[in-house]
């Protein structure tokens, strides 16, 4: 028996990931695959949120509304059943009418999925942001001559972002806990991989705590990040202190 | 613009667009009862599979429903005792409690579930009684104590946003601590905790199907078997988008009922 095996089974449990270097690679393999799927679907979906947002400013009433559709239809409907609906629905559809060479993967299905659902989301926050954009600063800015991209990029979209922040980091936080859902359509992310190690190895609560463990860590580790992220980009005279 | 209107349309503005949805849906299944499932079915497969399984979906979307009523009552007593405790004085409490609300809220619900649902006994054998502890107890016991950690941190904001004068009065008139938060501070933040516990009960009733993944059979197992019972491709989607309706329809009126609460309360305010 060697070190890592004597810990991994120390005080009666059996942590296979410790010292079982198939399981370990499995484990390790689930958490990237988790990492990469919720980083994928942040920048979709904040790209995504901001410019649905702006547009939902600029635009006219009928984007107004498809917008306000849009945010409503995700974010009152279960995301499993958005998961199972692109899944299982759009993607056999897809493959029937483009013919048997359109296959798209579950985890592509998922990320769709997961970007729509927290892009709706990402919306309705940066939505709030750039309604909290001070009109007198657009006025200063048109009264400088600026053209309306420049006014967008250089003002609007500064002030928007670090009013929407706190909401944002919620959204990410809730992004993480739904890649989980990639569970019920066969995402290889942490979950299912946990899942798959318990069945050959039949240690449910060995997994669950590492499961935890690890949820708790990289989550923790986004709300520091995006904490550190609001103090960098505090504007002076701005928030309480 | 002060024009006085007849009644308050408010409730009707929300209700309308779920009426309608409903309202589409009865049709469906009407036209589907009546005419008979055959004539229906060979005029149109599509309506004659949804409405011969709205029955069965409607079972499992009222098992939702009443599992995510059941959850929100137990973890909004919960969240309002666990939040009065992260009011507490002791330091070393609030620290323990934190940590609590934390590890509950910023774990995903699946994997809590999964903890609860295989790492859990079936039931019970405490001195020669057995106590059953089937999955949709699970379910509930899961799920009450997230919307209990939610609602904690709701109580806590409420109550930090109430003047400190409130508190100090309570203590010169005698009352316990508990006293002052259960008949001062808690009355005065039902207004505005009001919204935000709508929204975690909204959010929580589209958690909630979730449970089909430990075995219970609600409208997504429903959906599941109709699709699979059904044996055609082309009825996968209509399925999934039928109980996507239902759910939007329901939460939908809660969205709305929320957002007029909270203007309510806005124009209180100022």
């Amino acid at each position: 028996m060697d070190l890592l095996e004597q810990i991994g089974t120390l005080g009666g449990f059996n942590y296979t990931i410790v010292y079982d270097s198939f399981d370990r690679a499995r484990f390790i393999r689930g958490i990237g695959f988790t990492v990469s799927l919720s980083l994928a679907c942040m920048v979709t979906s904040i790209v995504g949120g901001l410019v649905l947002a702006l547009l939902y400013h600029v635009r006219g009433r009928p984007t107004k509304m498809l917008i306000e559709f849009f945010v409503s239809v995700f974010r009152n409907t279960p995301p499993l059943v958005q998961i199972y609906f692109f899944f299982f629905g759009l993607g056999t559809f897809f493959a029937q009418t483009f013919g048997g060479g359109f296959v798209v993967s579950a985890t592509a299905w998922a990320m769709v999925s997961l970007t729509l659902f927290i892009g709706a989301l990402n919306t309705e926050c940066f939505r709030a942001g750039v309604q909290a954009v001070p009109e007198g600063y657009l006025e200063g800015a048109k009264a400088l001559g600026l053209r309306p991209w420049v006014i967008i990029w250089k003002i609007v979209i500064p002030l928007a972002v670090r009013a929407a922040l706190p909401s944002l980091t919620n959204n990410l936080v809730e992004l993480i806990k739904a890649t989980s859902y990639g569970y019920a359509i066969a995402v290889p992310e942490i979950l299912y991989v946990s899942h798959q190690i318990w069945a050959d190895e039949l240690n449910v609560i060995e997994m669950m705590s590492a499961l935890f463990v690890t949820y708790f860590l990289l989550i923790g580790g986004l709300i520091y990040l995006m904490r550190t992220l609001e103090q960098r980009m505090t504007l002076p005279g701005y928030g309480s202190n | 613009m002060n024009a006085i209107q007849p009644s308050d349309p408010s409730l009707w503005k929300i209700v309308r667009p779920a009426t309608f949805i409903f309202g589409a849906t009865a049709v469906l299944y009407l036209t589907g009862y009546i005419g008979g499932f055959d004539w229906l079915r060979s005029h149109s497969l599509m309506l004659g599979a949804l409405s011969e399984w709205t029955p069965s979906l409607a079972q499992g979307f009222l098992l939702d429903i009443w599992l995510t009523i059941a959850s929100g009552m137990i973890g909004t007593v919960l969240g309002v005792i666990i939040g009065y405790g992260s009011l507490s004085k002791s330091e070393y409490l609030r620290r323990v409690i934190w940590l609590c609300i934390q590890f509950l809220r910023n774990t995903p619900g699946l994997v809590f579930l999964f903890a609860v649902a295989f790492a859990t006994p079936y039931q019970f054998d405490i001195g020669g009684t057995t106590i059953p502890f089937p999955p949709e107890a699970k379910v509930i016991f899961c799920f009450s104590l997230k919307i209990s950690a939610n609602i904690a941190e709701i109580v806590r904001g409420a109550v930090n946003a109430t003047p400190v004068g409130q508190w100090e009065a309570g203590i010169t008139i005698g009352l316990s601590r508990f006293k002052i938060f259960r008949l001062i501070i808690l009355p005065q933040c039902l207004p505005r905790m009001v919204p935000p516990w709508m929204n975690i009960m909204a959010l929580f009733f589209s958690v909630v199907p979730i449970a089909s993944l430990i075995g219970i059979e609600d409208a997504v197992t429903y959906a599941g078997l109709a699709i699979s019972s059904e044996d055609t491709s082309t009825l996968i989607m209509p399925f999934y988008l039928y109980v996507l309706t239902w759910f939007f329809a329901t939460a939908y009126i809660l969205q709305e009922a929320t957002r007029f609460l909270e203007k309510r309360n806005e124009e209180k305010t100022s």
